[in-house]
């Protein structure tokens, strides 16, 4: 207990010995930490929006009005053994039309007049459970054109695969980002506890000659360094919760369309996150700094 | 030897140098405890032992002044006191009186008979022939690193 109170009083006193370089590395390692949670929960938010529109992706086949029903239900078949559709409907000319007025009993500014033979196309409706192949099965359905059943092939990916490439392209800007703060703040974790280190040079010389452990030695100044990633987390999450409001109501402006949500735990996950690696930070770049100090 | 075993060595031996090594913002009685407090000791044990050492070193009326506030034969006291506090084996003293007046040369000296004659293995290393002639101890003479001589009860040169 009093061995415990001793390192805890060293730690926090070597933090106030040199308070601009410790208040810095702080500073750091709270900049580093807001920008991983920017990108930890815009990559939530990219990847809830791609869920959500990768279970919207459908494909259409737009079928010839001569086309027999026995060709058409062999077509459905064949596209349903597809490991990539999820199912396929099939709409007759009556319902496609039945369709068209509902909608537009529900919109004032569409009116059907008496249009006389139903002019809409049977079709398939292909829903997929693999929205990364909707290049690969529309490619395959384009295949029937010509072929006396499919006149036209309807396919939309193309929110999908932007939604997918801003996610690859921010993870990997993300990742590089974060990797050079990362760097930074050990660097400067590092330096702060390399001046801690030399301002106790000579207790640390008198400690290890009447034999404290190196543990006894190396404590307080880890402890420092988990100090400042503490400090850094704390005064982050502060930033993050203040603004969070504002930043929940502007991305939801953002993704309007899309009912995304981050889940109930969302908060709880970044917070802890964002501690956990502070803490990682702080005590890794003061054992790293201590190391060398000790080996002689 | 593992390196893990050395701090556990170093605290059955104390070591006094030429230039003390007292830490300049502690007082003399945090000076001595600071030894028993790195090595994991704690409470009223730290406070006894400390007086402890104190008294045997005659610095008991001392204990809340800072080393600059003490002479030099002082300082070498507290140093001594705070290399006996953990009770070594051995006390090794490097040039103790290196930094001291012949009066005050010769305060250390008995000071470190005494520990002797308690039960401490003393080994000092010295140019002070005078101090060497006086004790006829055993000296044991080195020339570059080399054992010249080893005599039961010598003399500083043969």
């Amino acid at each position: 207990m009093k061995r415990l109170s001793y390192v805890l009083l060293a730690a926090w006193q070597g933090f106030w010995r040199n308070p601009v370089m410790s208040l810095a590395s702080t500073l750091t390692v709270s900049l580093m930490l807001l920008l991983f949670a920017f990108f930890f929960a815009t990559d939530r938010g990219l990847q809830a929006a791609v869920g959500i529109l990768e279970s919207k992706v459908e494909l259409g086949l737009f079928l010839e009005d001569d086309a027999k029903v026995s060709d058409i239900l062999a077509l459905k078949a064949r596209i349903e053994a597809d490991p990539a559709v999820a199912r396929v409907d099939y709409v007759t000319k009556d319902q496609a039309l039945a369709r068209l007025v509902a909608i537009a009993e529900r919109r004032p500014d569409l009116a059907i007049e008496d249009v006389g033979p139903n002019p809409l196309p049977a079709s398939l409706e292909i829903k997929l459970a693999r929205a990364q192949e909707a290049a690969r099965v529309g490619a395959l359905l384009r295949e029937e054109l010509g072929k006396g059943v499919v006149y036209d092939v309807v396919d939309n990916p193309s929110v999908v695969d932007k939604l997918l490439t801003i996610t690859r392209v921010l993870s990997i800007g993300g990742v590089a980002v974060l990797g050079i703060m990362l760097f930074v703040a050990l660097f400067v974790i590092v330096n702060t506890i390399r001046i801690a280190v030399h301002a106790r040079r000579d207790e640390i010389e008198i400690m290890k000659l009447v034999g404290a452990s190196d543990w006894f030695v190396r404590w307080p100044f880890i402890l420092e360094g988990m100090l400042v990633g503490a400090l850094g987390a704390a005064a982050s999450l502060t930033v993050l919760f203040l603004a969070s409001g504002a930043v929940t109501s502007s991305l939801l402006a953002f993704l309007d369309i899309l009912p995304v949500s981050f889940g109930p735990t969302f908060l709880a996950e970044l917070a802890a996150t964002v501690v956990g690696i502070a803490l990682v930070v702080g005590g890794g770049g003061a054992t790293w700094a201590v190391r060398s100090h000790l080996a002689k | 030897m593992r390196h893990s075993h050395v701090p556990r060595l170093r605290r059955k031996v104390g070591v006094v140098f030429q230039d003390f090594k007292l830490l300049p913002t502690r007082t003399v009685a945090e000076n001595v405890a600071f030894a028993l407090l790195v090595t994991g000791h704690s409470g009223d044990e730290v406070r006894e032992e400390t007086d402890r050492v104190l008294s045997l070193v005659g610095l008991a009326q001392r204990r809340d002044h800072f080393p600059d506030q003490l002479s030099g034969g002082e300082q070498q006291r507290t140093a001594m006191a705070r290399a006996l506090v953990n009770r070594p084996r051995i006390l090794i003293a490097d040039e103790p009186t290196g930094n001291l007046d012949p009066v005050t040369s010769w305060e250390i000296i008995k000071l470190l008979v005494r520990v002797n004659e308690l039960g401490t293995t003393l080994v000092m290393a010295t140019h002070n022939a005078e101090i060497v002639n006086a004790l006829r101890r055993r000296v044991v003479h080195l020339d570059h690193g080399a054992v010249v001589r080893d005599e039961r009860e010598g003399l500083y040169a043969a």
